[in-house]
């Protein structure tokens, strides 16, 4: 139990360093699109795939972002309800809320994936490439999600991490 | 079934569900029991954050991260300093001053708060400002980064109400300087009270020294809001060329920032962008079970039935809105709000632009309301003051913040009059 709760900590680090790269280049190519399609405009001639492909970049910098959260406790939640609990009944709520969050992914990951297979043979307007390759980053964002609720959970229950 | 939607949502957020996935997670639970395809859950994520409108809501939260970290709210301080500072309470003008400057390059309160805080807090406590009283000033006056453009809660409204940002965005600018203006009002009645100090004494040389070393920081509104309203750019463009400038005068003008601080703001603000934009994602499930069980119109009509006195539902209106922004953080209760709202608003019609300023302010009241109160947090981890202390003390800017929601509540064309002269 303790080395597994070890090697998927090491795991979900690993895999969030890659994520952060990642969602750093979506803002950053978000940024970059965006003034290019001002410039296109001013200087030459308006672009037809530049707010798609701001928008994608968007997308994907959502649901890979939303995986950094989970993995550094950062989405707003409130404790004021939860806090003058005893510690038992906090650990019961902390474990339902990670079980629950857990669900709530598995379903975005696994419908997700289905949703993306439905909308592949789509063609986007203005790029002109697959909608496969926007909508997989449902699953993609679902599964890194559950990486670091399930490592959560395997860190709490072996006590290598505190009950909150 | 609305019962089942609302009771699921609010038990989640108690027992310390992320809000995001308590939004999320009450829309799947309906959806379950109506026998509603699951394949909507990810559809809906998907097309709620699908537009380019919201491309703004990541880039000027960058802009925004870009500015704080590169000391570009020092030199704005300085400059008000030394043009409002020789004031007897001198130093808690500025605070609000600052603010209102910030508000106009930041589009978050809480960005706004940190910019102001973390360059004045310690120089009003040398100076013998009440500790209390100076965080609980900073926290009020950081509120008025969402109501002076540009403004994320504005774009999220604008999109959920199908409004243009533009003219929200410019709608804000008077209900934005009426909430600075009572602060100071407020802050010169308590200098007087209190016998707080003047600054250093007037001096046009200084005026000129912080302006010319603020100059290129005191351009951005021009460049961000005159792009906007001359129609140069877009809203979403504007904020690109937000994140340019920014970059350009953080990095090779005032060089106070260097290339590898980069790498941490974009990865911070990457993290901050996707906490809200899955807000909105989620919210997407909400909204398309708040419509299909037709609760905006249930609402609608209990309200209307109620009373048909356009004043009271207005009042009750702002009630509910700043109960909300008490509870909850701002961007779940615009996707919340706006859907349930917009049909009884409509019946009475109200303007939708003026109707989001009301929701704008109603929710940046509720960020200085604990128990959920964003300004509260970041200002009382810069003072170093406990939760309590603060709360006491912001309680009658509270009330001066309330008198402006329902004076611009009841007189529209405090919000309207700009706009109008836009278009």
């Amino acid at each position: 139990m303790e080395n597994l709760s070890r090697l998927s900590k090491a795991f979900s680090h690993r895999l969030d360093q890659i994520v952060a790269g990642l969602a750093v280049f979506c803002l950053a190519a978000m940024t970059a699109v965006t003034t290019l399609q001002i410039m296109c405009r001013f200087f030459f001639t308006a672009l037809s795939w530049s707010e798609e492909l701001a928008r994608y970049l968007m997308i994907w910098l959502t649901f890979l972002g939303a995986s950094m959260g989970v993995k550094r406790g950062t989405h707003i939640a409130v404790s004021f309800a939860v806090s003058p609990l005893s510690p038992r009944w906090r650990q019961g709520m902390a474990l339902l809320v990670q079980t629950l969050a857990l669900y709530f992914f598995l379903l975005v990951a696994f419908y997700g994936w289905r949703l993306m297979n439905l909308q592949a043979f789509q063609v986007s307007a203005g790029l002109g490439i697959s909608m496969r390759y926007v909508y997989v980053s449902l699953p993609v964002g679902g599964i890194l999600c559950a990486i670091h609720v399930l490592a959560e959970i395997l860190q709490l229950s072996s006590g290598e991490k505190p009950w909150p | 079934m609305a019962l089942i939607l609302f009771g699921a949502f609010i038990i989640l957020i108690l027992i310390g569900m992320p809000i995001a996935l308590a939004i999320g997670l009450s829309g799947s639970l309906v959806l379950i029991l109506r026998h509603f395809p699951l394949m909507l859950v990810p559809q809906r994520m998907f097309a709620s954050i699908d537009t380019f409108a919201l491309v703004a809501v990541p880039l000027f939260i960058l802009a925004g991260d870009i500015f704080a970290k590169g000391h570009i709210s020092h030199r704005l301080v300085d400059f008000v300093d030394s043009s409002l500072g020789f004031i007897k309470g001198g130093l808690s003008i500025v605070v609000v001053a600052g603010a209102m400057f910030f508000a106009g390059i930041s589009g978050s309160a809480a960005a706004d708060t940190a910019a102001i805080g973390a360059s004045l807090l310690p120089e009003m406590e040398r100076k013998g400002y009440h500790v209390d009283y100076s965080a609980a000033l900073m926290a009020t006056a950081g509120t008025i980064g969402v109501v002076i453009p540009p403004s994320v809660p504005m774009i999220i409204y604008a999109m959920l109400a199908d409004q243009s940002v533009a003219k929200l965005f410019i709608g804000g600018f008077i209900p934005g300087t009426l909430m600075g203006l009572i602060l100071i009002v407020a802050a010169l009645y308590v200098a007087h009270k209190c016998n707080y100090p003047k600054g250093a004494p007037f001096s046009p040389k200084r005026i000129w020294q912080t302006f010319h070393s603020s100059f290129f920081a005191l351009l951005t509104p021009v460049i961000i809001l005159g792009g906007i309203f001359s129609g140069v750019f877009t809203p979403s463009e504007a904020a690109a060329v937000a994140v340019d400038y920014a970059l350009i005068v953080a990095l090779l003008v005032y060089r106070d920032l260097s290339w590898k601080d980069l790498y941490g703001i974009f990865s911070a603000s990457a993290m901050t962008t996707a906490l809200v934009m899955l807000i909105i994602s989620t919210s997407g499930i909400f909204s398309w079970v708040l419509a299909s069980e037709r609760i905006p119109q249930m609402v609608a009509s209990k309200l209307l039935g109620l009373t048909h006195s356009k004043i009271l539902i207005l009042l009750i209106t702002d009630l509910i809105i700043v109960a909300a922004g008490t509870f909850m953080e701002t961007a779940s209760a615009l996707v919340i709000l706006t859907p349930v709202f917009l049909p009884v608003v409509e019946a009475l019609h109200v303007d939708l632009v003026h109707f989001g300023l009301i929701m704008v302010t109603g929710l940046a009241i509720g960020m200085v309301t604990p128990p959920v109160a964003i300004c509260l947090y970041v200002a009382s981890s810069i003072a170093k003051i406990s939760l309590e202390r603060i709360s006491r003390a912001v309680l009658p800017m509270v009330v001066l913040l309330f008198a402006v929601l329902l004076l611009i509540t009841y007189v529209p064309q405090l919000v309207l009059l700009l706009p109008r002269l836009v278009k």
